[in-house]
């Protein structure tokens, strides 16, 4: 039986229900959260590593939840944070451009079991990993997960104007690197 | 029964009835497991009416308003896919074309086994106040600053009083000195200066910083007999010296 929001909300409030409803949070959100996070991160076991950390995050964090804003926005703004800060710590790590992580992420693409050079489809996956991250996030949310822009200011913290731009001008890029490929 | 099949399929067409009937298509890890569930799930009903029990009371009251919410949610939901299709065809056909096929694979049940390891602490990080400084050092600490402050007070006191004796004697005495001379005073002073405060001075420091010792030494002394004594102290390879 599936509970809508406020109800799961309302029973991780109370002591007795908390942990079911927690539960029920992340059966609800894991799969759409856990894309989301893949296709910046890449890597399985990162994206498996930054999934478990944000929703330690929500945990600590939902009792202050004010729910000014969907709980599904804010897990989205929580995932969308923590893969741009795995990203960002992974390039202080390795003390390199962000193109050579860029550059990274296009390899780790290539390494995948299933990657196929000529599928357009994997084509697509090089190309998405070839924008900047924020701007990678935008066409990820609009793209797969065909968020409404006025959604997707909210996650992303951004006016819905610059979200429009950002997406075009992502597009653009993507069909000019398949286009030369 | 089976049989009967299998007799028919080798009368229509004998090289078929002698394949295997094995299932060759593979189903999801513990798909079947869950599919009761998400059946039940997608019809909303709660998974313990299966055999039939009657609605909740309400059931019928708010049934078109759900029904009419789930249209008006699909409606957005189909709404907003042609919108982000139309959009993407208007930007790059050539993208728009690509189909959205997910291309990555998660491991087997992953998304089954999926668990968050909450910290143990999680329940509610304790707040655990500063451990406050026990009674007894508190004391101690008080004590040890007032024992000081007296300490002090009393060393200040002391020479206070020690000031005040002085004075005291001084004022004590002063009429009756009023009656002694000036020469008496100074000749009491030189016979015993130990007894006085005051020591006094051998040499006058500004008569020092003034000239040389040797010119103070000096002072009594003539030109003249200087001059003689130097001629008859000289040495035989020494220039007179003129003026010291």
């Amino acid at each position: 039986m599936h509970l809508d929001d406020q109800e799961l909300l309302q029973q991780f409030r109370q002591a007795a229900t908390k942990e079911k409803a927690f539960t029920a949070i992340i059966k609800k959100y894991q799969e759409k959260l856990y894309w989301h996070i893949r296709r910046m991160v890449v890597d399985h076991d990162d994206a498996n590593d930054v999934l478990q950390n944000m929703f330690i995050k929500v945990w600590n964090a939902l009792d202050n939840f004010r729910e000014d804003s969907q709980l599904y926005t804010w897990l989205y703004r929580i995932a969308t944070n923590e893969s741009l800060t795995f990203l960002q710590q992974q390039k202080r790590r390795s003390a390199v451009s962000l193109s050579d992580v860029e550059s990274g992420l296009s390899n780790k693409v290539k390494a995948d079991t299933g990657f196929d050079a000529n599928k357009l489809e994997w084509k697509l996956q090089l190309a998405i990993q070839q924008l900047p991250e924020k701007q990678r996030a935008v066409f990820n949310l609009r793209y797969y997960d065909e968020m409404p822009y006025e959604e997707m200011s909210r996650v992303l913290e951004t006016s819905e104007g610059a979200l429009k731009a950002s997406y075009h001008h992502a597009v653009k890029k993507i069909e000019e690197f398949i286009k030369n490929r | 029964m089976r049989n009967e099949i299998r007799d028919e399929l080798k009368e229509i067409a004998a090289s078929l009835a002698n394949i295997g009937n094995e299932n060759c298509y593979r189903v999801p890890d513990n798909y079947f497991e869950d599919v009761a569930g998400e059946v039940m799930s997608k019809i909303q009903l709660p998974f313990t009416q299966l055999p039939l029990t009657p609605p909740a009371p309400d059931y019928f009251d708010g049934l078109a308003g759900t029904i009419l919410n789930k249209i008006k949610s699909n409606g957005t939901i189909v709404e907003a896919n042609n919108e982000v299709t139309s959009e993407l065809t208007e930007l790059s056909p050539l993208v728009a074309g690509i189909k959205k096929e997910n291309v990555y694979t998660v491991p087997a049940d992953y998304f089954a086994n999926f668990k968050v390891n909450v910290p143990a602490t999680a329940e509610k990080t304790k707040v655990v106040a500063m451990r406050p400084t026990t009674h007894w050092a508190r004391y101690a600490a008080a004590a040890v600053i007032v024992g000081v402050i007296a300490i002090s007070g009393m060393f200040l006191l002391k020479n206070d009083t020690a000031i005040n004796d002085t004075a005291v004697t001084i004022t004590k005495y002063i009429p009756s000195l009023s009656s002694v001379s000036d020469n008496a005073i100074a000749s009491y002073l030189k016979e015993s200066p130990a007894n006085m405060d005051i020591v006094l001075p051998v040499y006058d420091d500004s008569k020092i910083n003034a000239g040389s010792l040797t010119e103070q030494l000096l002072q009594d002394v003539s030109d003249s007999d200087i001059q003689e004594y130097l001629q008859e102290n000289q040495q035989p390879g020494e220039k007179d010296i003129k003026g010291i």
